[in-house]
């Protein structure tokens, strides 16, 4: 079942509304690679998807019972945590899935360290790992190759791709390799108040 | 633009020549021990010049009877259970504090009832409480509910403080990975509150210190350092009354450097790791 937004209104500013009879349908697998200027609404479509904005009119439809994990544009990890500990907190405690999640993003000799001992580009790794872990329908991403190399971005990102056949995988992005590999994916936007161009 | 550039460079040369030199450990105990010593011989000195021992002794007849108080059963009694009742009124006012704190920003219409109760206990002069708690409550519990009563409004207001400065960003982590209400609890409120309730402790440990023996003072249960400062006035012992008080100050500085100590042992140490 696809996942259809209908008509949403969302606004901060009553006077400068952010999603204005906004609709969109997304499939139910796959890769949806989302592209626009900062600042246009991109992320909060995300939120609205993800359940973290609750539009002030319009429907949001089939995302019941579905399980969602997001990283974020910011990489929000716990600094008192761990990077299992973050990471095991997305999985459900689900000690194997954080493990294989921390190895497949090259971080499995850093379990033990804490955020604040890490580079930008592991931060982000953590981020991913912990959206990996969650053994969610539909895995959001806002800007997930911020702080990687290309060649490490390209490679993460084809894991991350790689497993769209059996969930959702909402992306937002400015990158522009990823961009020109998976244009057949690609949705252009601009706003606000956000619209497809 | 180059007399701008010579401004500049000069007022840089100007900061770095000026720029103090932390102080070492070493050099601020010699310090500290210099200036203490200076204010013993201003006291000597004052004590000299006054020559009424009742009024003010001189220092080493205070730490004469410092010592001759410190070999008695009594001494040792009145500080035990003066170190019970306001450990009991501050683990009590830290608790029912961080309670409250935790159950009103649950539920936020208590906030308007009850925040303006609780800044009024804040405004309230310490010895309105004691004179209405002496007439209320048995004067063995009074130092205990006055001690508790200064600490609650403290660890109400950092404990709100803590979770009202929660990111949001850590909410909507909680939401989107489908934490529990436990585990929101313990593994993001808790841990974020942590250093606001260590300033609490720190604050509220030196508050329930000096309100607890000002309650003894006023209420004189049995076997309390309070109890003993009143005699000590009574009787015209001065000796005693400086001698307590300088039991008081240690004590105070021992719980609080104790506290701190506890504190930054249980902080988790690590090496930033050059990455």
């Amino acid at each position: 079942m696809s996942i259809v937004l209908k008509d949403l209104e969302l606004w901060f500013d009553e006077d400068k509304p952010v999603l204005n009879r906004f609709s969109l349908e997304l499939p139910e697998r796959g890769l949806v690679l989302i592209t626009g200027p900062s600042g246009c609404g991109k992320t909060s479509l995300l939120k609205v998807i993800a359940g973290l904005l609750t539009p002030h009119s319009g429907s949001v439809e089939g995302l019941d019972d579905k399980h969602i994990s997001m990283v974020f544009s910011e990489d929000v990890l716990l600094p008192w945590l761990t990077v299992f500990q973050n990471v095991v907190l997305g999985s459900g405690e689900r000690n194997s899935h954080a493990l294989h999640a921390l190895t497949r993003v090259g971080l499995d000799g850093s379990l033990d360290l804490f955020p604040d001992e890490l580079s930008a580009g592991m931060q982000r790794r953590v981020a991913i790992a912990r959206a990996l872990a969650f053994n969610s329908d539909i895995l959001i991403l806002d800007e997930p190759t911020n702080s990687l190399d290309a060649a490490l971005a390209q490679d993460i990102m084809e894991y991350i791709i790689t497993t769209g056949k059996d969930r959702l995988i909402v992306c937002v992005t400015h990158d522009t390799n990823l961009i020109k590999t998976y244009a057949e994916s690609l949705i252009s936007v601009t706003g606000p108040p956000l619209h497809l161009v | 633009m180059s007399k701008n550039t010579d401004r500049r460079g000069s007022g840089y040369r100007f900061l770095n020549a000026t720029k103090p030199a932390a102080p070492t450990r070493g050099g601020l105990i010699l310090k500290t021990t210099i200036f203490f010593i200076a204010l013993i011989a201003l006291w000597a000195l004052a004590a000299t010049l006054i020559n009424k021992p009742l009024i003010l002794p001189v220092p080493w007849e205070v730490v004469a009877r410092l010592f001759a108080l410190a070999i008695t059963v009594p001494f040792w009694t009145s500080i035990a259970f003066s170190l019970m009742r306001i450990a009991s009124g501050f683990a009590a006012g830290m608790l029912l504090g961080s309670l409250l704190a935790l159950f009103m920003h649950r539920h936020p219409t208590l906030t308007a009832c009850l925040t303006p109760l609780i800044k009024i206990v804040q405004a309230t002069p310490i010895v309105s409480f004691i004179i209405i708690a002496l007439i209320w409550f048995s004067s063995d519990y009074l130092p205990i509910i006055i001690a508790g009563l200064m600490v609650f409004p403290v660890a109400w207001s950092n404990t709100s403080a803590g979770l009202g400065s929660i990111p949001k960003s850590y909410l909507e982590l909680g939401a989107v990975f489908e934490l529990s209400r436990w585990q929101m609890l313990t593994k993001i409120t808790l841990p974020h509150l942590r250093s606001y309730f260590n300033a609490a402790l720190i604050t509220g440990i030196g508050l329930a210190w000096k309100s607890g023996v000002t309650a003894e003072v006023l209420a004189l249960p049995k076997f309390a350092i309070g109890h003993d400062i009143y005699n000590a006035k009574i009787y015209l012992e001065t000796p005693d009354l400086f001698a307590w008080t300088i039991i008081i100050v240690i004590l105070s500085l021992l719980i609080e450097g104790l506290l701190r100590h506890a504190l930054n042992r249980s902080t988790i140490k690590r090496k930033k790791v050059q990455v």
